[in-house]
């Protein structure tokens, strides 16, 4: 079973949240990924890693992260048997909805840059909080600081 | 026989997707633009709901026995998701997602957005109209490039 996290933001919060599920969070803040805005517009899955318990993990963004769990459920519904059936975690840990916001706004033309070192920086600042998820998630534990599936 | 799904796809699942995949699964002309009440009767054309969003809708089947379906993502770019969860399952050759995104217009745009957002169709159905009829030719082209030989033939 392959893991695709889906979040708001790919290159912010999804990332983290996977990095922590690897146990390499290390890695984001050096990763090319992080804050890479050409990444987030083409909203195509990030491959982050092989885990500890065979698991390929993914990552992706997507404003409606449900309707990405809806569309993936089609799809293995209309495929039949899936041999590497994907499992789509939709992530929304509290306090980080600002990430959002800021990534929309380093869309911009000309003062994108500047929201996108923002919203690195407020990434960083939770980034225990989007890393615990990810570790969470891997240990099949709810915490208090645990994503939550999104309504 | 090896048949595929071929899903049309766009932001609302409700015009530019529709048309298409009713045409390639030979419910519309293709040689010439059919009236405008036609297209307006099809099943799903600016019918759908915000529940619909990310439903996979079958509208037939092709002449090579594929099936034809459409889908409303809420995103105006979503090939790159589509293609990713089919590629990370090894579903590649299942499936073949077409995005008519690129061929909706302004008249679409504005007029799906009446309909279908603030439910005001009276207000949306004339932009609709003139929008879906000026987008139907570049359509049938992208039908005919999405489909297989068979098809083609058909088309031609």
């Amino acid at each position: 079973m392959n893991l695709l996290f889906v979040a708001r933001t790919g290159v912010f919060e999804a990332l983290s949240v996977g990095l922590g599920y690897l146990d390499q969070e290390e890695q984001l803040e050096s990763s090319s990924v992080f804050g890479d805005m050409q990444t987030e517009k083409t909203g195509e899955l990030i491959y982050l890693g092989k885990a500890q318990d065979g698991n390929e993990v993914y990552c992706v963004g997507n404003k409606y992260p449900d309707i990405v769990v809806r569309i993936n459920e089609e799809i293995k519904s209309l495929a039949g048997q899936v041999d590497s059936p994907l499992k789509l975690m939709p992530v929304s840990v509290p306090g980080t909805e600002s990430i959002y916001t800021l990534s929309r706004l380093a869309m911009l033309p000309l003062v994108g840059n500047y929201f996108t070192r923002l919203a690195k920086s407020s990434t960083l600042h939770h980034k225990d909080e989007l890393v615990s998820s990810g570790r969470n998630f891997r240990a099949g534990v709810t915490g208090k600081a645990a994503a939550k599936p999104l309504k | 026989m090896i048949t595929i799904k071929v899903i049309y796809f766009d932001y609302g699942g409700s015009h530019s997707s529709v048309v298409a995949a009713h045409i390639h699964a030979g419910k519309l002309e293709s040689s010439e633009t059919p009236p405008i009440e036609k297209i307006i009767n099809l099943p799903y054309f600016d019918k759908t709901t915000k529940n619909d969003f990310g439903k996979i809708r079958r509208v037939g089947t092709d002449t090579d026995g594929n099936d034809i379906h459409v889908l409303g993502t809420k995103n105006g770019n979503s090939g790159g998701l589509l293609s990713g969860l089919v590629d990370a399952q090894n579903l590649t050759d299942k499936f073949r997602f077409v995005d008519t995104m690129p061929y909706v217009n302004t008249w679409l745009r504005i007029g799906g957005w009446l309909s279908r957002g603030p439910s005001l169709p009276a207000l949306g159905r004339p932009l609709i109209r003139i929008g879906i009829l000026q987008a139907y030719p570049k359509l049938v082209t992208l039908v005919r490039e999405a489909g297989k030989t068979s098809l083609m033939e058909v088309l031609q």
